[in-house]
């Protein structure tokens, strides 16, 4: 009897203990939801009792789209990421199947080059952004306009790639190879497979990079800023992450809340998918 | 071999992966190449995008010099205006020299005959110099010449003055009457010294006209340089190398990963013991919830520590830390920040590779009566080691290559003088990593040259941890 209630102890323990240890690390999660809820005062949360003070209202998020610039922002990163995620999928569908599939040459050696690339982190993606950026501003000086919105979403696609293909390349590894060697063998013609075969197989595949592709694009700000595209990212890094920031925290707060959201929603559905990309890359790493 | 050949033709094959190639290698791997040839060169933005007006007018300037300087008449002409000149301000400084002396002699300026001969004179003398500018203008002229929008020849310093010393004298001859003596000499000696710089300035052009328009072609053409892109060799890394700012940044990210990969790793292991414990209610659900940080766009987890650790947020007011004025306050927000935006990473890692220590074993070692802690070394440690090493290759890479953090947190601030002994001081970020230090001089300096030679040794650097990343899980991976 002792003993099963010492248990129960330790349970009840070790339970409080792992809340307030959630507690603590979703502390500042629970803190910017207060901070967008709150009316705009100028104020930073510093207390708890200022909630009651203050009040809580939804009036920061019904005030968001009357903001003409994060409206106009919003249309273009819903843009963005759309032309992204077209780009992406027609792009590494047909290559993560032909990495998946064929044997070329140089096939293993990029794949390497790849698998390294997409690994040791985002440093060399920006110094390729950067080296990207000198590049256009110096065809800028030649009298060749790159350097517009467009190039944008062309960016985000081909900056996924590494890491995409390997994901795709690995799920099509997953699947049966006899039902497409069964059709070249009965002599299918060329686009009957791609349209009977690949494409049907490639749905999940192509869920998979629309998802990422989205994530990616949404919340990337780096670039955009740096192409000075408006989109919600880029907004929210002019103006949340500086002076204006701290002379509206709420209104801010619940901007970027807002900006945040979709990709939230998708990690949620993608999460399955990225967990199961980590694994990958702790067994093939 | 021979069926897949059959089967999967190459030819195809390079049909389907060419676009993603083609894409890849435009946006990311040819600008890497651009930049190394940009390495070697002096672009900024003042010598990649020039003012075309500007260029148009030192051009300009430059035909004009010629056109003067070779032309026999138009030297001519040009000389004996200048002669003129800088003999009526001679003229002109002896006259108010004799009016000085001529009032430090009289008991009374304001009555003595001799004192009014010489204001006389002076401003008799002084009228001479009405027509200067005019007939300077008329001289020295590139429009005339045929060269509109052309800078002037002539220091137009130099012609203002020539107006400054009119004006003065007028009023000296017109009110010396009501002026103390030591205010007028004060003043006589105001216009004198004004006189001796404007004729010294012409005297020199009277002596050496060729000489002066030489000098001034050569600084035209300097500027014209700088306003073009060349190559430089080496002279960006000599530059880097001696840059105190460059090795204070190296130091900060070495630091940075010594301090942030244990904190990181030490959170993310404890959390994952602790969340696999059988001892904790609803641990599935907990689990799920304290991988949020990772779900999270970067950008509101930064404007979230922003705001709490902003001196007048709420943790930043608790702990009285300045992260915008305080180098080593800003630095530990930088390591908690990186700590609570990898911990999910490594904490499901951790987890990944507890589920897979088998329940058997455990219960093993529970009936051979293994303690606890023989237990964590023999059985659990063995078998996480692995993961957890690739966890903190790939961890250390991402503290080394920190951009994100600096920069959304303070930009790398506070600015101050930074030294490094045997290399002088400069001003600069003292938290800017490496990465965010050639941003910066992207974003900040708009040296491009600079930035582009600074990212080639940041990715050699980065080249020496993917070897040790590689040759390490090229170990693990054998060791299996």
């Amino acid at each position: 009897m002792g003993f099963s209630l010492s248990r129960l102890t330790l349970r009840i323990l070790a339970t409080a203990l792992g809340f307030t240890i959630l507690f603590v690390m979703l502390y500042p999660i629970i803190f910017i939801i207060l901070q967008s809820l709150i009316p705009e005062r100028g104020v930073i949360l510093t207390d708890l009792a200022q909630v009651f003070n203050y009040g809580l209202t939804l009036e920061n998020y019904m005030k968001a789209f009357q903001d003409p610039t994060f409206y106009r922002a919003f249309i273009n990163s819903t843009t963005m990421s759309i032309l992204s995620i077209i780009i992406s999928v027609v792009v590494i569908t047909p290559a993560a199947y032909a990495f998946s599939r064929f044997k070329f040459f140089g096939r293993d050696t990029l794949l390497y080059v790849y698998l390294i690339l997409s690994q040791v982190g985002g440093g060399f993606g920006i110094i390729a952004v950067i080296a990207l950026f000198m590049f256009l501003v110096i065809l800028n000086s030649w009298g060749i306009p790159i350097f517009s919105m467009w190039v944008l979403p062309f960016i985000y696609a081909s900056g996924a790639i590494p890491f995409q293909t390997w994901l795709i390349k690995t799920y099509f590894d997953s699947l049966p190879k006899e039902l497409d060697e069964a059709a070249f063998i009965d002599g299918a013609s060329w686009s009957q497979i791609v349209f009977k075969i690949i494409l049907p197989a490639s749905r999940s595949a192509m869920i998979i990079i629309t998802l990422f592709a989205f994530m990616g694009a949404w919340s990337e700000f780096f670039v955009a800023n740096l192409l000075r595209v408006q989109t919600l990212g880029a907004y929210m890094f002019q103006t949340a992450i500086g002076q204006r920031g701290e002379q509206a925290p709420s209104t801010f707060a619940a901007l970027a809340l807002i900006y945040a959201l979709p990709v939230i929603v998708v990690y949620v559905f993608a999460q399955r998918y990225i967990g199961e990309a980590y694994r990958m890359s702790a067994v093939k790493g | 071999m021979s069926t897949r050949k059959i089967l999967y033709p190459s030819k195809v094959a390079a049909g389907l992966a060419l676009t993603s190639i083609i894409l890849y290698m435009f946006f990311n791997i040819w600008p890497l190449f651009f930049s190394i040839g940009l390495a070697f060169t002096d672009a900024s933005e003042a010598n990649l995008l020039p003012n075309p007006e500007v260029l148009k007018e030192i051009d300009n300037t430059l035909a004009c010099i010629k056109n003067i300087t070779t032309q026999e008449n138009l030297v001519e002409n040009a000389r004996e205006t200048v002669i003129e000149v800088v003999e009526v301000l001679k003229r002109l400084e002896d006259e108010v020299t004799l009016l000085k002396s001529s009032v430090e002699t009289s008991e009374d300026h304001t009555v003595d005959p001799s004192v009014m001969l010489h204001v006389n004179s002076v401003y008799i003398t002084a009228q001479n110099l009405r027509l200067i500018p005019e007939t300077l203008q008329r001289t020295f002229n590139c429009t005339t010449l045929g060269f509109q929008q052309a800078r002037p020849l002539i220091s137009s310093e130099a012609v203002n003055n020539l107006t400054v010393i009119l004006t003065a004298i007028s009023q000296l001859t017109t009110q010396y009457v009501v002026m103390s003596k030591a205010d007028l000499l004060d003043r006589i000696d105001t216009v004198l010294l004004n006189i001796r710089l404007v004729e010294s300035y012409f005297e020199e052009l009277s002596s050496d006209f060729q000489g002066y328009f030489n000098k001034l072609n050569n600084s035209l053409v300097e500027e014209r340089e700088k306003l073009t892109m060349k190559f430089t060799g080496l002279d960006n890394f000599v530059k880097l190398f001696n840059d105190p700012r460059f090795y204070y940044s190296l130091y900060k990210t070495l630091l940075f990963v010594a301090t942030s990969v244990p904190l990181k790793l030490l959170v993310g292991v404890s959390l994952a013991f602790l969340y696999s414990s059988p001892s904790i209610m609803g641990r599935r659900v907990l689990r799920g919830l304290i991988l949020a940080p990772w779900a999270i766009p970067i950008l509101l987890s930064g404007l979230t520590w922003r705001f709490l650790f902003n001196p007048n947020g709420q943790l930043g007011r608790l702990f009285n830390l300045q992260i915008f004025s305080n180098e080593w306050d800003a630095f530990l927000v930088y390591n908690l920040f990186e700590a609570w935006l990898a911990y999910p990473f490594i904490m499901t890692v951790t987890m990944g590779a507890l589920t897979g220590v088998s329940k058997d074993i455990i219960e093993a070692s529970y009936i051979d009566g293994a303690s606890t802690l023989t237990r964590m070394r023999r059985i659990v440690l063995p078998l996480i080691s692995r993961p957890l090493m690739f966890a903190t290759i790939l961890t250390t890479g991402a503290s080394l290559q920190a951009f994100m953090v600096p920069l959304l947190l303070n930009g790398g601030g506070p600015t101050r003088p930074i030294e490094i002994p045997g290399l002088g001081v400069k001003s600069g970020n003292v938290n800017e990593f490496l990465i965010l230090f050639a941003y910066n001089r992207v974003s900040i300096d708009k040296e491009y040259g600079y930035a582009a030679a600074t990212y080639l040794v940041i990715v050699i650097i980065l080249l020496v941890y993917v070897t040790i990343w590689f040759i390490a899980s090229r170990k693990l991976r054998g060791g299996r």
